[in-house]
């Protein structure tokens, strides 16, 4: 178990920081997060129950330590005040658009888009159904179809 | 199963936050924050230690047993005003409104909240007269010597109409100068009773707001807790006393008002915080909950939580959490997000030995273990009312 864990770590290791990074909005405690949520993996591994793909779990760890994080700096990320990123293609709106999901939706994104996860290993990552991951990623979707100027093109 | 992707929101998220190619993990450190793993102990071994445990689970729970019998301070249903306490499983009386008080004394009780010392009982008061209904005020009651402080004083009856009126404006000029308001609620003491914290409350379009303040226990001193948002409710302060927990609305979801269908206009979700003393660090705990009370080891907040389908009709239960915001309420049988307890608006109080919460419903008062079992009703709490129960101090030679 500690060597798969550990290859994931090694493999994956940039998409698990931008994940946490997209959670947490904070490059030093997304990194922070994913040294911590892969120390708790290691240190409950034994409660894993063979339920859905290791990388699930493993994700879900990580994602863990990065909302506690996020909640901790208490700090609005998508939201925010663009410093952190060029609006020069109208970047902007998506990211207003992301900041007004719910959270379920945005997680989802995050991991279909930022670590390129297949529906079922979302749906561990979540602790939720692939049948619930299909339908808020389609939520999501339209949600910011508008924000992508896709209605209009 | 077809999978969904936008090429453009790919695209778009990639120029958002691009991936960071310099990053290099650490696999090492990862491992050391892991700590050693713990070695398991020889058969024999195994055994000895399972026989200990189990011999002093069976003193723990002996002295538990004797630790955990409930004290705590409750309105009686009935006028005049009394206060009682559950001492042993029997209701004891603490504070009665005094000899010769109008017959309507107390009848309209708002709060209440015995010091942590056991001594002195704060409780805010008014009576049914229609004229005189805001002529109430702050009682700090000494339970051993019947000393009643009010603040501030109300009028004696005046004999005219007019007379009364004048008598009204006054209390609630003299009301606004010593307490910020003419009922302060949701009284909670300072963990070394010098300090009472409380609420007053406004309407501003057509919802509450609140305000929280601390007053010292002789009635001097008023301070402004500026808590950083825009309301603030439900006052627990924390066992060292540097912080206050509070919530931005008196329930986990209100709404202020309704359309012509009947329907709500806007939903507000109340928000858990804590603060310091000097409105410093302000701090969310939980972005849903109302009526955070501290544990004594300042470890965990108990809190009145939204019911499941985040539907105000749904009153919710009590859930636990950290400080820093960990969810750590037992699961229950009724599923994964629900709380622990009864619900109908319920309001927790933690025991001092932290091994019990009374909750306060709009029925009555409970008292369960804090992992949702033993939950039982308190009898003669069945018109208890808004406070939030107050349990009296352990006596001495019993729990801490």
């Amino acid at each position: 178990m500690w060597s798969e864990i550990e290859s994931l770590y090694r493999s994956r290791f940039t998409q698990f920081v931008r994940v946490a990074r997209a959670v947490t909005g904070d490059r030093d405690s997304a990194l922070e997060a994913v040294q911590d949520g892969f120390a708790d993996a290691l240190r409950n591994a034994g409660q894993w129950k063979g339920e859905g793909p290791l990388e699930g779990w493993v994700w879900r760890c990580v994602i863990n330590r990065a909302r506690k994080a996020r909640r901790r700096a208490a700090v609005e990320i998508w939201g925010g005040d663009g410093r952190n990123n060029d609006d020069d293609e109208g970047d902007g709106d998506v990211r207003v658009g992301l900041a007004a999901l719910p959270e379920r939706q945005r997680l989802v994104v995050f991991l279909r888009y930022f670590a390129d996860l297949e529906y079922r290993e979302i749906a561990s990552a979540l602790g939720i159904e692939v049948g619930t991951v299909s339908a808020t990623l389609h939520a999501a979707h339209a949600a910011l179809r508008v924000a992508l100027g896709e209605v209009r093109a | 199963m077809r999978i969904e992707y936008s090429p453009e929101l790919a695209a778009a998220l990639d120029r958002l936050l691009p991936v960071d190619e310099t990053l290099r993990g650490d696999w090492d450190a990862v491992v050391g924050r892991v700590g050693a793993p713990a070695r398991r102990p020889p058969r024999r071994v195994r055994k000895r230690h399972l026989r200990v445990a189990v011999v002093l689970a069976a003193i723990f729970l002996l002295v538990a047993g004797v630790a955990t019998a409930t004290y705590f301070v409750t309105r009686t249903s009935q006028p005049p005003a009394a206060f009682a306490a559950l001492d042993g499983g029997r209701l004891r009386t603490v504070w009665r409104c005094p000899t010769g008080a109008p017959a309507d004394c107390g009848a309209f009780v708002m709060d209440a909240a015995l010091a942590p010392d056991g001594r002195r009982l704060a409780f805010v008061t008014g009576s049914t007269n229609s004229l005189s209904l805001d002529q109430g005020g702050l009682h700090i009651v000494d339970l051993e010597t019947g000393a009643d402080r009010q603040l501030p004083v109300a009028p004696s009856d005046a004999a005219t109409t007019a007379g009364q009126l004048r008598a009204w404006r006054e209390h609630l000029r003299a009301a606004a100068h010593y307490l910020g308001c003419s009922f302060p609620h949701e009284l909670a003491w300072s963990p070394d009773a010098s300090r009472l914290a409380y609420v007053c409350t406004a309407e501003l379009g057509g919802l509450s707001v609140g305000r929280i303040y601390t007053i010292r226990a002789d009635g001097t001193g008023r301070r402004f807790l500026r808590t950083g948002t825009a309301s603030a409710f439900w006052p627990s302060w924390s066992p060292d006393g540097t912080r206050v927990a509070f919530s931005t609305r008196e329930e986990p979801i209100v709404h202020t008002g309704r359309r012509q269908s009947g329907r709500p206009r806007h939903w507000v979700w109340s928000a858990i915080y804590t603060v310091g003393l000097d409105g410093s660090h302000t701090q969310l705990v939980t972005p849903r909950g109302a009526a955070p009370d501290w544990s004594p080891d300042g470890k965990t907040l108990a809190y009145w939580a939204p019911g499941c389908s985040g539907s105000r009709t749904e009153t919710g239960r009590t859930r636990l959490v950290t400080p820093d915001g960990r969810d750590v309420t037992p699961r229950s049988s009724a599923g994964r997000c629900d709380g622990i307890g009864p619900a109908n608006h319920p309001i927790a109080a933690w025991s001092h030995d932290g091994r019990q919460l009374a909750v306060r419903t709009w029925e009555r008062v409970f008292v369960m273990d804090v992992d949702g079992s033993r939950l039982t009703a308190v009898p003669g709490t069945d018109a208890f009312g808004g406070s939030r129960p107050a349990w009296q101090p352990p006596k001495r030679g019993g729990a801490k």
